[in-house]
């Protein structure tokens, strides 16, 4: 009796002190296709920043409204407070990033294209960060 | 039939000290690699932008926004790195739970 108790609740009390003992989120197989998604909608958008800004007011809100819903998603996440961080990062207008891009963008009215090309990449980069430590995260048991 | 408590903490340590060998070393050498390889990017990155400046392809402004990007993928590398550190500490932490549990089971008469 003894031993059949130890078996049966040995693997829950397992399960119960293995959860407890997490400082980050795990690997979200979601949140890693959206900020591909986001990634892939960002760099086809900044190819047209040499067109103006108000003809393409809308689309530019459709991209931004899909990486939101990549932010948001990974906010909503527990343990997830440094992926966050990057995307707020990522996104914040008066840094220099894809947010700062968009807002040149604005103030400008277009963008040069030597300044573009030499954009994209770090843009690339940037949500490869993201993308990186989502993929790096340990997966679940 | 009395546990070997003493044999389940001397397994535990072993496969722990194997645990922690093959997971700190391939995290070190992951995190030293991509390094080099940010800053490396990055060097090339400025060398490239003070070229377009000086070639009159990009203004000031560009260049100066180019340059302070980098400093904000800095950052974000290092969320990155510290992010990985940390799962890499989980799955020590788990690993080393998880082979106490398997010894213990073993332990069972």
């Amino acid at each position: 009796m003894y031993t059949i108790l130890h078996r049966q609740f040995l693997p829950l009390l397992s399960w119960l002190f293995l959860a407890s003992c997490s400082t980050i989120a795990t690997y979200d197989q979601t949140a890693y296709e959206k900020a591909t998604a986001a990634k892939a909608e960002a760099l086809a958008l900044m190819d047209k920043a040499t067109g103006s800004f108000s003809a393409h007011e809308q689309e530019i809100e459709s991209v931004s409204l899909a990486i939101n819903k990549a932010y948001e998603y990974d906010r909503g996440r527990a343990l997830n407070s440094i992926t966050v961080k990057q995307w707020e990062i990522l996104l914040d207008p008066n840094r220099n990033l894809f947010g700062g891009f968009i807002r040149r963008w604005r103030e400008k009215g277009s963008l040069r294209p030597a300044y573009i090309g030499e954009k994209k990449p770090d843009i690339a980069e940037a949500f490869n960060q993201i993308i990186e430590l989502e993929r790096g995260k340990p997966k679940s048991q | 039939m009395p546990i070997n408590t003493d044999a389940i903490i001397q397994t535990t340590l072993e496969k722990s000290k194997e645990l922690a060998a093959t997971l700190f070393k391939k995290f070190t050498e992951q995190a030293v690699s991509d390094t080099k390889d940010f800053l490396q990017r990055s060097r090339e990155g400025v060398a490239r932008a003070t070229a377009l400046l000086a070639d009159n392809q990009i203004d000031k402004d560009d260049f100066e926004d180019l340059i302070l990007g980098k400093k904000d993928l800095a950052e974000m590398h290092g969320l990155k790195k510290a992010g990985l550190a940390s799962a890499t500490i989980d799955t020590f932490v788990n690993g080393v739970l998880q082979i106490l549990i398997d010894a213990a089971f073993e332990a069972i008469p």
